[in-house]
């Protein structure tokens, strides 16, 4: 039940995981009705053609997180910190993400921060490098 | 009079980020005429199937029915292993034909099941319907062979998007949200606190819930370790083996029963836009209890103020205590302040600003069956034999949670 298919090829979310690799971060859109389709769908809702992608600038805001403390997935050392943010070029985009414990003591709901990339380990023992986020705490968010 | 689906539209109102689902007026047609339960217990190894059964013989019981008599049962899609119509016969020894339903069962659809129920009944397909829902995840968690996170994890979008930075299972979804909600309300922990004290207080008195002998102080509470932050092992719904069972009539039919009929007064279904994925719910501190109670309550007639007691999917306190906000009972935001001033309380009567809530511990402290006991709870209330009974009980409603959906059921003294 648990496992984690190879994420560069998913059907809908690959493109977001082979940017990543290249230290990009990318949502889907839809180019023609300049909107913006998360999570990604192989076609638009509203002109119905192929939706495609495009990179945002990484700068974000904190929607909220939670530190992690008990063991509830067997594959993330505790503690650790998933986290919402909302893209500042994309609003209304909610990106799940995640944001190193060494800034737990910092964070605070709506705070501005940006996107850098690390390696993860996912279920199936794979290697990605995605997405985190970083405050921006020493321009005293 | 019957109202029409404008009028309900036009009565529950419209938003912006979800909407209510066009559930048709069965109000007063049909109600509740037997309930029943099983013991509520850890890892059991007892089957699915038997317990469903065992509680269906409990409600029919209560409802003095022949097992004979029943010619509809509605079960739960998806969620463990349920109950067919040849099970039924099977083990009552009968052959009856029976309209047979997988939209029941708990959580949303031990609300919904009475619209559909009604709907069945109108178009003369059944006349006596059983729903039920059994559990086995007590069990299921000590083999490691099912639990509640596996349906969020089998979902392709949410396995590639949201598991690999290990937001999963559901404790961190609400952590999330409730850690948003001490943002935006100024809701503290000690108010936090109060949604799993009270229920706890119920469950200490009620014969059966899982936690009646243990009790849950503020400093307790406070002592224990997070789960995920705002989120303790006390905000944390059971995880239980058990089921419970509940037999619909038409209302006309119920007035023959022993037992004064519990009438279905309103049923509302809502769910948010962007559905199954609440990453992306764009009202985080919010709950679809938003759109289905105004629509339950215009079917019904009624206003949040006309709630003597009620029963809410407390999988985690926080999500409790936003739909209390959301159904209307305090300020939007309030509901820390509200309960921590001992509002939930079933000795807490409306008139005495309060509005008791899962007066049988709720899925926090009396067992983790979904939500079909908070239902099984309320028909007791209304009927006045509750344990921890609240006075003078006429209109009672169940909020059901799945997530992404929300379901209301509003339950009322025959007239």
């Amino acid at each position: 039940m648990l496992e984690q298919r190879d994420l560069l090829n998913h059907p809908l979310a690959g493109p977001f995981w082979q940017a990543a690799s290249e230290g990009k971060l990318v949502i889907c859109t839809c180019a023609t009705c300049e909107v913006d389709i998360w999570y990604p769908k192989e076609r638009c809702d509203h002109c119905n053609q192929e939706a495609g992608w495009r990179e945002l600038e990484g700068r974000a805001r904190l929607l909220s997180w939670t530190v992690v403390e008990r063991a509830l997935n067997p594959n993330f050392a505790v503690p650790y910190i998933p986290a919402l943010v909302e893209p500042l070029d994309a609003p209304g985009v909610q990106l799940v993400t995640w944001i190193k414990t060494d800034f737990r003591d910092e964070l605070v709901c709506d705070m501005v921060g940006h996107v850098a990339f690390d390696v993860i380990r996912t279920m199936d023992g794979k290697e990605y490098r995605a997405p985190y986020f970083e405050p921006a705490s020493q321009q005293g968010a | 009079m019957q109202q029409s689906l404008a009028q309900l539209r036009k009565k529950a109102g419209a938003h912006d980020w979800g909407a209510a689902a066009d559930l048709e007026d069965i109000s007063g047609e049909v109600a509740i005429v037997g309930v029943g339960e099983t013991a509520f217990t850890g890892a059991s190894h007892r089957n699915n199937k038997a317990m469903a059964l065992e509680a269906i013989e409990a409600a029919l019981q209560d409802a003095e029915i022949p097992p004979d008599s029943v010619d509809g049962l509605m079960v739960s899609f998806g969620i463990a292993e349920q109950l067919n119509p040849q099970d039924y016969r099977d083990h009552f020894g009968t052959a009856q034909d029976i309209w047979f339903s997988d939209q029941g069962g708990a959580m949303i659809w031990a609300a919904t099941c009475a619209h559909d129920a009604a709907m069945a009944i109108r178009a003369k397909q059944a006349s006596v319907i059983v729903n039920v829902f059994a559990v086995d995840w007590a069990s299921g968690r000590q083999q490691g062979s099912a639990s509640p996170g596996d349906w969020h994890a089998s979902e392709s979008l949410k396995a590639a998007l949201e598991m690999p930075f290990g937001w999963h299972p559901q404790p961190l979804y609400f952590a999330t949200f409730m850690r948003r909600h001490m943002h935006e309300f100024g809701t503290t922990e000690e108010q936090l606190a109060a949604v799993p004290m009270t229920f706890r207080q119920h469950a200490n008195s009620h014969p059966g819930a899982k936690l009646r002998e243990k009790a849950l102080s503020l400093e307790a509470y406070l002592d224990q370790p997070m789960i995920a932050d705002p989120f303790r092992v006390a905000d944390c719904c059971l995880i239980s083996d058990g089921a419970g069972a509940f037999v619909m009539t038409s209302t006309e039919q119920a007035r023959d029963r022993p037992k004064p009929p519990v009438v279905v007064a309103g049923v509302g279904r809502g769910m948010i836009e962007g559905a199954p994925y609440i990453s992306q719910q764009k009202r985080l501190t919010a709950t679809p209890q938003t759109f289905s109670a105004p629509w339950a309550y215009a079917m019904a007639d009624i206003t949040a103020k006309d709630l003597d007691v009620i029963g809410v999917y407390d999988c985690f306190s926080g999500t409790a205590l936003m739909q209390i906000e959301d159904m209307g009972l305090c300020q939007k935001g309030a509901g820390g302040e509200f309960a921590a001033r001992g509002n939930l309380h079933f000795q807490r009567t409306r008139s005495q600003g309060g509005i008791p809530c899962n007066t049988h511990g709720g899925l926090l402290a009396h067992a983790y069956v979904l939500g079909i006991s908070h239902v099984i709870e309320l028909v007791r209330q209304v009927r006045g034999e509750a344990t921890n009974q609240v006075e003078g009980v006429e209109v009672a409603a169940y909020a059901g949670f799945t997530a992404e959906e929300s379901s209301t059921l509003v339950l009322r003294r025959d007239a």
